[in-house]
């Protein structure tokens, strides 16, 4: 299955046949107070240009855009945002945001088609975003989860999504416009945690086929050496279905490239060590 | 002074401290006793992970331990003591099910002795006004993660308002996001965005109403 996404000039095929597609995680304020100010304060230009542009420069496909700081406006903030970083790089964003409002207003102002993040299991929600969706052509991130939280088990979570994925269909949304985000929760919490998502994975993949997503960097929350954890559950996911992950490229995509080679996704090694060669300090 | 079941529980030896309190309880030392040391290796246990030597597993490998403990003293409790009033009712607001902060406040308030009954996550407003009817809770904690959830705060507080409960509850509110605006803006008492400064908070209120 192959997920067309889009950014004004360029566009971007994510399907398990090709190297994973990392999707840029910095322009979100959770946990980074720079931002949160700065996007409190309106004054976030320079911020966000340098974050997008570093991003993308580190290998990221794609850039996740949230703006949900305490006390913004999202629905004014959002598409301002989405703007600026439109007009820094030229990649395809995924849009963020728990407010559909401040996706319909970033979705207005948006060249190309992006990817809405996130669409859950539950009234409201499926309501309010898949209409969105589908009026304006994007693709949606699914979140297998509902009022009652993640579940702990991947039975659950395949129930949710299963039903999540038929109201998209009734809705008219294609299953290629479809990725669904397989919760990594932290091993910190719960050291099954990993070995649900890995489970869950693998049945999204079996069930749908479709492409794939996971807050990557979650699964090592609250750990001493979280870059360990992240690297070895990251090739587990990707070898497990995972086709776009949502990481901090300049950490993960050393490891993205190395996966991806083993799972001979990468002729002769060619993109490997030209990355290599251009990085050599990373190694 | 620290005893061998205080030290097992703070340093995380959950075979060593199972031992331990089953030999004292053939021993003949009351549960109250035990539960006393047990509530000391945990406050240990609470202060590390302030410090952080300890992380968040280690906090809930000390209540798992606690669980454990709990489980071989039930028997020996007298009956009446077994029924618990929660003075404290914690949840994650509605629209949001971010709930690691609230845990790990909740987590520290129970290793320090206090009852805490969590709602989980995605509260709705009238589910925190039930429960404050149903339990007699005097102190609501709402945790709230995305600013798009905070109008559902301050539903709560407006829902307490009209069912004649909001002077007798304490509204805490939390989260990455809140700070002094926020907290006015929904009319909520308190709010706090350290887990321990939290804890601290909440025992300060708690013993105020105790007090009074």
């Amino acid at each position: 299955m192959e997920t067309r996404l889009a950014s004004a000039n360029k566009e971007l095929f994510i399907s398990a046949d090709r190297p994973t597609t990392l999707i840029g995680e910095r322009i979100n304020p959770t946990g980074k107070k720079k931002l949160a100010a700065a996007l409190q304060s309106g004054v976030y230009d320079e911020i966000v240009r340098r974050e997008a542009r570093e991003q993308v420069a580190a290998g990221a496909h794609m850039l996740d855009v949230n703006v949900g700081a305490g006390g913004v406006d999202e629905v004014a903030l959002l598409p301002e945002v989405v703007k600026t970083v439109m007009d820094e790089v030229d990649v395809p964003l995924c849009i963020d945001s728990g407010n559909p409002y401040a996706i319909e207003a970033a979705l207005k102002v948006y060249k190309g088609k992006p990817l809405i993040n996130s669409v859950r299991g539950e009234g409201h929600s499926l309501q309010t975003v898949l209409p969105l969706v589908k009026e304006y052509g994007a693709a949606v991130i699914v979140l297998p989860l509902d009022q009652k939280g993640i579940p702990n088990n991947a039975e659950d979570r395949m129930q949710i999504a299963d039903r999540i994925v038929e109201q998209c269909v009734k809705t008219g949304i294609p299953l290629e416009d479809i990725v669904i985000d397989c919760l990594a929760l932290s091993v910190g919490v719960d050291s099954n945690a990993g070995l649900v998502t890995l489970e869950t994975i693998k049945r999204v993949k079996e069930n749908y086929g479709v492409n794939i997503t996971l807050g990557a960097s979650n699964i090592s929350f609250s750990l001493p050496g979280r870059e360990a954890v992240n690297d070895a559950f990251l090739s587990m996911a990707i070898a497990a279905g995972v086709t776009c992950p949502v990481v901090n490229a300049a950490k993960a995509r050393k490891c993205a490239q190395a996966t991806d080679l083993l799972l001979g996704r990468d002729k002769f090694a060619l993109r490997y060590i030209k990355y290599y060669r251009q990085n050599k300090e990373l190694f | 002074m620290i005893n061998g079941l205080i030290k097992a529980i703070a340093n995380l030896e959950e075979e060593t401290t199972l031992r331990l309190v089953r030999e004292k309880v053939e021993s003949g030392e009351t549960p109250l006793e035990i539960v006393e040391q047990c509530r000391k290796g945990v406050e240990i246990v609470g202060k590390r992970y302030s410090e952080e030597i300890y992380y968040l597993s280690d906090l809930i490998m000390s209540e798992e331990i606690f669980r454990g403990v709990m489980e071989i003293l039930e028997p020996y409790f007298p009956k009446n003591t077994a029924q618990k009033e929660f003075k404290l009712i914690m949840g994650t607001i509605e629209g949001d099910i971010h709930d690691l902060g609230k845990n790990i406040v909740i987590n520290l308030l129970r290793s320090v002795g206090f009852e805490v009954l969590d709602l989980g996550v995605d509260v709705q407003p009238g589910d925190f006004v039930e429960c404050v009817r149903e339990t007699g809770a005097s102190v609501i904690g709402i945790s709230v993660l995305l600013t798009f959830s905070i109008n559902s705060v301050k539903k709560v507080i407006k829902l307490l308002g009209e069912a004649g409960l909001r002077d007798k509850v304490t509204v805490v509110i939390g989260g990455y996001p809140i700070n002094e605006r926020i907290r006015e803006y929904t009319g909520a008492d308190y709010y706090e965005t350290d887990a321990v400064k939290a804890v601290e908070l909440f025992k300060r209120i708690i013993m105020e109403k105790e007090g009074s």
